[in-house]
């Protein structure tokens, strides 16, 4: 891979935001075995990357050598500071932890990543109704945070309360109308609690996901079975509209050239339809 | 005591594998299986289900109703289930695996119980000389669910089976597991697994 690629590879992953963390630390270990200035400030930036990489895979020497760098280059900045306090997370150091970010609050009372971290470490520790409470608290003032829904969505759904979870998608689709993903997972719930009207809501939603993105798999699988799990109804002709979902699904299988795979998928829409 | 079941080599590798892909997350799947006359269950294969919302039915229904069909291809059937917790500490059932091996259980048409299994977190690690997982069995009623110890030769190939898997994810061979989520995401991934099962094959029959 070239040097560029590897850099490149790198800012994606920090922009999507995506959890490799070894990976992150074999790419960063090329990037910096070669001509780091070639970097620029771009270097802090991927200091910081490696750090929590470095913690994510319980390489606490390497994460300590990443952050005293940056302690050194930006020793006034919140950022760095916070990074210091992840530290002591991941040494278990819970109450120093709170502590330091407590302090460092004082001076940042809107700083969100901060007010995050203390919610992390109650998810750390297992404390979940406490969490529950702070995200859901957090969330009042920072209401267009998506990775924080996503976070609260998740915690609902590990108390299996898909009432809830769903509240917090339905909060991500006002933020972001347009993403299939939230869609399907959003009818995925609605599956999930049941009922006729939840299942022709949840029918709907992954119609809508479908026509954002045609290739979305649980989109289609869920459409088909939600139309199939419905009675049919004057206008709403599941029959048809299960019809089309399974000639897509068949058609992307074939598609694979998979013969096995083709066969498993037909028999099982066979079989789905036979249980209704 | 407990119920009587073995454990394959295949199967045993597939489920570390998928708690190694995703060190951060709970991850699930179902054990593949037959039952002798006597009502021992043999556990041959793994199929990892979910990295995502384990319990959320579509996609399980989804999955679960391919798995079945696949399995009575090779004249087996969804005899058990295994789970990986995401919290270090926390290396028990929850509501989420009981109600998925009930379900199971529902499904199942020979005479014996599931067997679930949970991903001991504590244990798995690359030098560790102990079964990293725990096996729980239904109690009478049905209930619920005990732990039971492991006995000699219940996992096929022993230590040497641990020693492979932890070769496996040294190589980093964890990193191409394939679970239903990859499947969806990706319909060209296939939750079959069959390289890994050929490699574990491979390297088992070689040892005898």
């Amino acid at each position: 891979m070239s040097w560029e690629s590897v850099r490149d590879e790198l800012r994606l992953l920090r922009t999507t935001g995506c959890r490799e963390s070894e990976k992150v630390l074999r790419l960063g270990k090329t990037l910096l075995s070669g001509n780091v200035s070639k970097l620029g400030d771009e270097m802090w930036t991927l200091y910081e990357q490696l750090f929590i990489a470095a913690l994510d895979c319980g390489r606490q020497l390497e994460a300590e050598s990443y952050v005293v760098s940056l302690e050194t280059q930006f020793p006034d900045s919140v950022r760095v500071k916070t990074l210091r306090g992840m530290m002591m997370e991941a040494e278990e150091r819970y109450e120093d932890a709170t502590a330091w970010y407590d302090f460092l609050l004082e001076s940042e009372t809107t700083n969100a990543p901060i007010r995050k971290r203390k919610i992390t470490m109650l998810i750390t520790q297992r404390k979940f109704l406490d969490a529950i409470k702070e995200l859901t608290e957090y969330l009042e003032s920072f209401m267009s945070d998506q990775e924080a829904w996503l976070q609260l969505s998740e915690l609902h759904m590990k108390q299996m309360d898909y009432k809830r979870a769903a509240f917090c998608v339905e909060e991500l689709l006002l933020v972001d109308t347009h993403n299939h993903l939230f869609h399907q997972h959003y009818a995925e719930l609605l599956y999930t609690m049941g009922g006729t009207d939840n299942l022709d809501m949840s029918r709907k939603y992954f119609a809508q996901s479908l026509k954002m993105n045609s290739n979305n798999l649980r989109a289609l699988y869920g459409f088909h079975l939600a139309c199939i799990s419905l009675p049919k109804k004057k206008d709403r002709d599941t029959e048809k509209w299960a019809d089309w979902a399974e000639q897509q699904l068949l058609q992307k299988y074939k598609a694979l050239g998979d013969h096995n795979k083709v066969a498993i998928v037909q028999e099982m829409l066979r079989t789905i339809r036979q249980s209704q | 005591v407990g119920m009587k079941f073995s454990l394959s080599s295949v199967a045993y590798s597939k489920v570390v594998l998928h708690a190694c892909r995703y060190p951060h997350r709970a991850v699930n799947g179902v054990l593949l299986g037959s039952a002798d006359e006597g009502g021992a269950l043999r556990l041959v294969d793994a199929i990892p289900l979910f990295h995502f919302a384990l319990g959320l039915a579509p996609m399980l229904e989804v999955a679960l109703s391919q798995i079945e069909i696949y399995a009575r291809t090779v004249s087996l059937q969804i005899v058990g289930y295994y789970q990986a917790n995401e919290h270090l500490e926390d290396s028990s059932p929850d509501a989420i695996a009981y109600r998925i091996i009930d379900k199971i259980r529902e499904n199942m048409t020979t005479p014996s119980s599931p067997v679930l299994l949970m991903v001991h977190n504590w244990k798995l690690g690359l030098t560790n000389d102990d079964i990293p997982l725990k096996a729980y069995h239904p109690t009478h009623e049905g209930k619920t669910w005990k732990k039971q110890e492991w006995e000699d030769g219940q996992l096929e190939g022993g230590l040497a089976t641990l020693r492979l898997v932890s070769g496996l994810v040294s190589s980093k061979e964890h990193e191409k597991l394939v679970d239903f989520d990859t499947h969806l995401n990706d319909i060209t991934q296939d939750w079959l697994n069959p390289e890994i099962t050929k490699a574990v094959q491979l390297a088992s029959t070689s040892r005898e």
